[in-house]
């Protein structure tokens, strides 16, 4: 498993609630995994973790490994080393990566001279980077800074310089959602090409969204979240199909659509909870159609899906004891202590 | 359409704006662009960045004086410059009103959301005590009412504009990517609530977004801007069913969707 | 779309830094000095004992006397009045234009913007208190003469700082949402722009208020500000100078102990404000 998150809960001081609450959820080689929420569910945190960027005064337990090393416990040059080389972020907005006073190749060349190339064969690849992402004509490219590029163009040099490392795992946080929908759809396209470019080396990727529409026709798994909690996990097309957490419907029912039946959106009443909010129960309870009494007090289970992946919701029939999540629980080591 | 201007809305006629680039040269920022919207109607106006549509958007509501064309409202033609006198500057203001993108920055930081009502309200000379029926219609309630925008979440700040924007009862209402930076659980209850004033008000809404699923939800007629030119205009259902512009079709098959290939958009 | 709360880069809401709560008690005690002189100054300021001529620290007199034997802590204590009150005087005139010029500049732009910037420009390259010595120069030495002529000389720096911040905040829809209500101008600016400038334009006065009364300071050490027998800090430092030469340094020493610790202090708490104020909300 390439990105391997165990019952990771990230507390901070002064919030009523922990940042992310006891989430699972893996990422294999070769896979676009897609973590949706709304504002609040924890989705950045999740993915920053895997970086360990975590506010200096967060307390976190559970265990992140990627590619076999374990992300909590590491400190100093190898810290480094995770951060540059192992694990690539692509941010939604692509003029906060980039240094808007130097040129496009600096940017490039800078990461691959840290990776060991020398500066000529630095040059070299950046131009061979800048044409894998599909910017037209490269060697003009290096030579020019951000301003002179569209937002979508600079995307495409984050990627570049998200690839130089030819890191392991890709972190998309909203990488695409600043964009128009047409160029969206080109960087979706080149994003997803990467994953069949090398063979066992194929990096994986984690796609951050808080359209579910998207990330149900983009990813091929999909997690929810929800005040910190993953509430559903499933095959993207399962999800889409038969979504079981009534979030998940939720998300789903309100999000408008292109269908040619005129269908009512309804909205999910309330709003997204903030950290100042405290749960006794399940965290949706207040805003879910369906929640009885004893939900306010249920502490959320993921429950197995028959056909596969977990939903985490008190009225769904617990079809198997033993869940994959719930077998691992006893091998799980626990770091506890301050995390930087 | 132009001639029955009288029973419309709004009827735009021929709104043209160009602007002088830095390197000399002209950007056209939209040509001949010209739409009626009948009384309870809804158009919009689909577009990506730099198609156009937020400058057509700000000539509307007279942000941005358009270099030619021309504006109705209920068949009464607006002055391209804003009047010198107030009550003229007024009663142009009760035409058409406008609900911005971002919530977070339209609204002024200082005055809560009764204060923020009853500024619109007196201008209008019209009675404070209005203020509460306007956030009750918006959904806004005792707690919200005495507080500032920073205590409030997006989706209550963007029903407060829409509060503050139906307080001088305009006979249109412009939105400009009004729901964009909403949460998706939001984005439905803010789009539910335009539906209903629309029912309720009769006010014609102009809704302005780069979203093709949203546009489809809450319009009748819809026009499709690229780089100033309005590439295709018709029913929203008919032209999202069957656009004719190659830039239309382009513009649907990005929208995601369960089988969705993007690299098929990029070969399109 | 991601909470404010979790930045990446965090830290627990720490108290101010040491330097700022020392500096901010410090300009308290000073505040309370000048309100509360005539009940804790031992003397009166212009009390005149030519028998205790330059005594250096005594139990009599805590931080010595004058040439004319007058009391140094009274008159430092009583010398704070005015060396907090006129800048508050001067830094009002001056925001009074300055808000006003710089307001009218960002909101109108065109030739007005032009006409406003070029003043100030020009105003800018004029040394400030080469300004103030001409205009004292022509209307006669004087308190209220520095007062004005050094609010006027302070006018182009808050105009050129408000008009860089209400150009930004012309910006904001929500003025633009005032425009579109068909609200005035001139009421638009007075009523919301202003108002909502307020707080950035305070933490730049008050970073300003250190060096305001460095320059007060220095016109009445020049003579031209505060005459005789005030008890102005700057017009003390002046005074005490010729007894340097007698071998007593506390009558120019305390006074510009006094107004060195001010500035600084000033300086501190007012770097941390306009941080605070500045990026507020």
């Amino acid at each position: 498993m390439l990105l391997d998150i165990e019952h990771l809960t990230v507390r901070l001081p002064g919030t009523a609630r922990p940042v992310l609450t006891d989430v699972t959820l893996r990422v294999a080689s070769g896979e676009v995994v897609g973590l949706v929420g709304e504002s609040g569910s924890g989705k950045s945190t999740t993915a920053n973790a895997a970086l360990r960027l975590l506010p200096g005064d967060a307390t976190a337990t559970g265990r992140i490994t990627v590619d076999g090393t374990d992300v909590l416990s590491l400190t100093g040059d190898a810290l480094r080393a995770h951060r540059s080389r192992t694990v690539a972020m692509v941010h939604q907005d692509p003029r906060s990566a980039l240094n808007p006073v130097r040129r496009v190749g600096d940017f490039l060349t800078e990461r691959l001279r840290g990776a060991g190339l020398d500066q000529r064969a630095a040059r070299a690849r950046a131009v061979e980077l800048l044409a894998a992402v599909g910017l037209s004509d490269p060697e003009r490219r290096v030579r020019q800074r951000p301003h002179e590029l569209s937002g979508g163009m600079l995307q495409r040099v984050v990627i570049a310089g998200a690839l130089a490392a030819e890191p392991r795992l890709l972190l998309a946080d909203e990488a695409t959602s600043a964009l128009d929908v047409t160029t969206q759809a080109e960087i979706l396209a080149l994003l997803r090409s990467l994953r069949t470019s090398g063979g066992d080396r194929t990096p994986g990727m984690l796609f951050i969204t808080h359209d579910l529409q998207l990330a149900a026709a983009y990813c091929d798994r999909v997690y929810v979240m929800y005040a910190g909690r993953v509430v559903e996990e499933g095959s993207a097309d399962d999800l889409f199909a038969r979504p079981r957490h009534p979030y998940t419907r939720g998300l789903l029912d309100c999000s408008p659509t292109l269908d040619t039946e005129t269908r009512e959106i309804r909205p999910i009443p309330g709003r997204p909870p903030s950290l100042a909010d405290a749960f006794t129960g399940c965290e949706f309870a207040a805003r879910c159609p369906w929640a009885e009494a004893a939900c306010e007090t249920w502490r959320p289970e993921p429950v197995a899906l028959d056909g596969g992946g977990t939903a985490a919701c008190r009225r769904l029939p617990v079809t198997g004891a033993a869940t994959a999540t719930a077998t691992d629980t006893d091998t799980v080591t626990v770091t506890e202590g301050s995390v930087r | 359409m132009t001639d029955a201007g009288q029973e419309h809305a709004l009827a735009v006629d021929g709104l043209h704006k160009e602007y002088p680039m830095p390197g000399g040269g002209r950007l056209t920022a939209a040509d001949a662009v010209s739409f009626t919207v009948p009384a309870g109607g809804s158009l919009g106006i689909v577009g990506e960045s730099g198609s156009g549509k937020t400058t057509v958007a700000r000539m509307l509501v007279g942000l941005v004086r358009p270099d030619a064309g021309a504006v109705r409202v209920a068949g009464r033609l607006r002055e391209t410059r804003t009047p010198r006198g107030a009550s003229a500057r007024l009663a142009r203001a009760r035409e058409i009103q406008m609900v911005f993108q971002d919530p977070y920055v339209s609204l002024d930081p200082r005055l809560t959301s009764r204060q923020c009502l009853t500024t619109a309200l007196r201008l209008h000379g019209r009675d404070d005590s209005l203020a509460d029926g306007l956030l009750d219609r918006v959904g806004l309630g005792a707690r919200e009412s005495g507080a500032r925008p920073h205590g409030m979440s997006g989706g209550q700040r963007q029903r407060l504009a829409i509060a503050r924007a139906l307080a001088v009862d305009p006979k249109v209402l412009v939105l400009d990517e009004a729901v964009a930076a909403l949460d998706v659980s939001i984005q439905a209850q803010i789009l539910r609530l335009l539906g209903e004033i629309r029912r309720d008000t009769g006010v014609a809404l102009v809704f302005v977004s780069h979203d093709l699923a949203v546009v489809r939800h809450i319009t009748d007629e819809v026009l499709v801007m690229r780089r100033g030119i309005v590439v295709e205009q018709g029913p929203t259902d008919g032209v999202l069913a069957a656009p004719d512009h190659p830039y239309t079709r382009r513009l649907l098959a990005s929208v995601p969707r369960p089988g969705w290939d993007p690299a098929a958009v990029v070969g399109a | 779309m991601t909470a404010p709360t979790l930045a990446p880069v965090g830290g627990p809401r720490s108290r101010q830094p040491l330097g700022v709560r020392v500096a901010g008690g410090f300009l308290v005690l000073v505040v309370l000095a000048a309100v509360l002189a005539p009940f804790v100054a031992p003397y009166a300021p212009d009390a005149i004992d030519l028998s205790a001529s330059l005594v250096g620290t005594s139990g009599d007199h805590l931080l010595g006397t004058d040439s004319s034997g007058q009391d140094l802590l009274s008159r430092v204590l009583y010398g704070a009045r005015t060396s907090l009150i006129a800048p508050v005087l001067l830094l009002g005139l001056a925001a009074l234009l300055g808000v006003t010029l710089g307001t009218l500049a960002a909101w109108r732009g065109g030739w007005v913007d032009t006409l406003v910037s070029r003043i100030t420009d020009v105003m800018y390259a004029f040394p400030g208190l080469l300004f103030t010595v001409l205009i004292i120069a022509v209307f006669g030495a004087g308190m209220t003469t520095s007062v004005l002529a050094l609010g006027l000389a302070y006018t182009p720096t808050v105009a050129k700082y408000t008009r860089s911040v209400a150009l930004a905040e012309c910006r904001k829809p929500y003025i633009d949402a005032y425009r579109v209500q068909g609200m005035g101008g001139a009421r638009i600016c007075a009523l919301h722009l202003v108002p909502n400038l307020g707080r950035s334009v305070v933490g730049y006065l008050v970073v300003l208020f250190g060096e305001a009364l460095m320059s007060l300071a220095t016109l009445s050490y020049l003579g031209f500000g505060a005459q005789p027998p005030s008890s102005d800090w700057g017009l003390m430092v002046q005074e005490g100078q010729a007894a340097v030469v007698q071998g007593a340094l506390l009558p120019a020493l305390v006074p510009g102990v006094a107004i060195a610790l001010v500035v600084v202090s000033f300086n501190v708490v007012g770097v941390r404000a306009a941080d605070r104020l500045g990026s507020g909300r």
